[in-house]
C-alpha cells in the first residue's frame, strides 16, 4: 500500500488500513475485527495519521457504517458489518488491481 | 531515532514511576485527585500518540509485549476516571513497570543497526512543504535521506532564502527597500544600530543582500514576528556550521529541527505565499 499520504488521502488510508488489520485479525483469529490503537498505531507508521480527526474519521457516517460498534479512543475492538467486508473486499480488489 | 525513542521510554517510565509515589501517597481507597487523574491519562495517551507505533513497527518488539502494554495503558485510560480504586491503578503501574528496562530498553539497545536509517524528513516534519514545488528543497530532502546532513541544511536553507526572494520581487522591491529606510531610521528598539539601506530594483540586486539582512527587512515588513525572525537566525547559524568546517555538532536532531523551523516559519508559512 503506498505510503507518505497526501493531506487529502489520509481519511481514506486510515480507513483501508482498518480494514486491512481487520483482515489479518481474520486470519489470525477468525474474527473481522478493528482495535483502534492498532490501526492509531499502523497509521502512524505508514504516514496516514491526522491526530487531530483520526476518531472523527471513524464517526463519519459513511465510515461508522462498516463497524458494529463505535469506535473510541482506547476502546474496545469492533467487528466489521457486512458492509464493512464488503469494502474490504473492494479494497483489496483495488490493492490487487493496482499490483501494491 | 534509536535515541528517540530510548529517551520517550525512558520520560515514560519515569512518569509511571511518577504516577505510582503520587498514587501511594492518597491515603484514601479511591483516588478522586485531579491532578492525579490527569497524570494518569497523559501516560496512556503518551504511549499511544508516541510509543507505540516505533516500537511496534520501528524496533519490532513482540506483539504480545505491546498488546500487554496496551491493554495496560487502555485500564490505565479507564482508571483516570473518576472514583476508581488505588489498588487498581497500582496493579496496572506494577504490572507495566515490572522488568521494564529487559522488556523495553534492552532489545533496544542490544539492536547492532540504527532504529531507522533514512531521514525520512517528509515524515519527520509535521505538513512539509511538497519537494515539487523547490528544486532546492527536493535536493536537501534527497540529501538528508542518504545521509547528508548538512548539505541538506545547506540547501534546505537555499529553499527558505528562494522563497522569500520570490515574494519580494512578487510584492514589489519598491516595499522592501521602503522597510530598510523605515527599520534604518529607528532610534529605540533591537534594531537601532542596524544602519543599511537598500535600493534594489531586480532579484540579482536582491541576491546580493546578505542573509541576515534580508531577515531583518523582512521582520520590518512585518511578514514574521521577532520570535520567528530570532529562530531563521538561529536556522542560519545551522547553515553556517554546516557550510564551514568547525567542530560544532550537526546531527538528525539539529536537520529536523532546522526543518521545521524553516517550513513552519517560510516554506509554509502563508505570509510567503504567492
Amino acid at each position: 500500500m503506498e505510503q507518505a499520504a497526501s493531506t487529502n488521502k489520509i481519511a481514506r488510508g486510515q480507513i483501508e488500513w482498518a480494514l486491512l488489520l481487520a483482515l489479518r485479525s481474520a486470519i489470525t483469529s477468525n474474527v473481522f475485527e478493528v482495535d483502534p490503537e492498532a490501526v492509531r498505531s499502523m497509521c502512524q507508521e505508514k504516514g496516514f495519521y491526522d491526530a487531530a480527526d483520526f476518531i472523527k474519521n471513524f464517526k463519519t457516517p459513511k465510515n461508522a457504517a462498516f463497524f458494529q460498534g463505535t469506535i473510541e479512543p482506547q476502546g474496545e475492538a469492533e467487528k466489521l458489518t457486512s458492509e464493512g467486508q464488503k469494502e474490504l473486499s473492494n479494497v483489496v480488489k483495488a490493492l490487487v488491481a493496482s499490483g501494491s | 531515532m534509536k535515541q528517540e525513542i530510548l529517551l520517550k521510554l525512558d520520560l515514560f517510565k519515569k512518569e509511571l514511576s511518577g504516577l505510582k509515589k503520587d498514587v501511594t501517597a492518597v491515603p484514601t481507597e479511591r483516588i478522586n485527585r485531579d491532578a492525579i487523574k490527569r497524570r494518569a491519562d497523559s501516560i496512556a495517551t503518551m504511549w499511544v500518540e508516541d510509543l507505540r507505533s516505533p516500537l511496534e513497527h520501528k524496533v519490532g518488539l513482540p506483539l504480545d509485549l505491546i498488546e500487554k502494554t496496551a491493554e495496560q495503558m487502555k485500564q490505565l485510560h479507564v482508571l483516570s476516571r473518576p472514583n476508581n480504586l488505588k489498588s487498581s491503578y497500582l496493579r496496572v503501574i506494577n504490572a507495566t513497570l515490572k522488568g521494564f528496562d529487559n522488556k523495553f530498553v534492552l532489545p533496544i539497545k542490544q539492536s547492532a543497526a540504527e532504529v531507522e536509517t533514512i531521514l525520512d524528513l517528509e515524515k519527520l516534519v509535521p505538513g512539509m512543504a511538497d519537494p515539487d514545488e523547490s528544486d532546492y528543497l527536493k535536493e536537501a530532502i534527497e540529501c538528508a535521506e542518504h545521509g547528508y546532513k548538512r548539505a541538506a541544511i545547506v540547501l534546505g536553507w537555499c529553499s527558505a532564502i528562494d522563497k522569500i526572494q520570490k515574494k519580494l520581487v512578487l510584492t514589489g522591491l519598491s516595499k522592501f527597500n521602503e522597510a530598510s529606510t523605515n527599520v534604518k531610521s529607528q532610534t529605540s528598539g533591537k534594531y537601532k544600530n542596524w544602519k543599511k539601506e537598500f535600493s534594489v530594483s531586480s532579484l540579482a540586486e536582491l541576491q546580493a543582500v546578505f542573509d541576515t539582512d534580508l531577515i531583518v527587512v523582512v521582520e520590518g515588513m512585518e511578514l514574521i514576528d521577532s520570535n520567528q525572525a530570532e529562530r531563521l537566525r538561529t536556522c542560519f547559524q545551522y547553515r553556517n556550521h554546516s557550510a564551514h568546517p568547525g567542530q560544532a555538532p550537526i546531527e538528525e536532531a539539529h536537520v529536523v529541527a532546522f526543518f521545521a523551523d524553516v517550513n513552519a516559519i517560510v516554506l509554509q508559512n502563508e505570509a510567503f505565499h504567492d
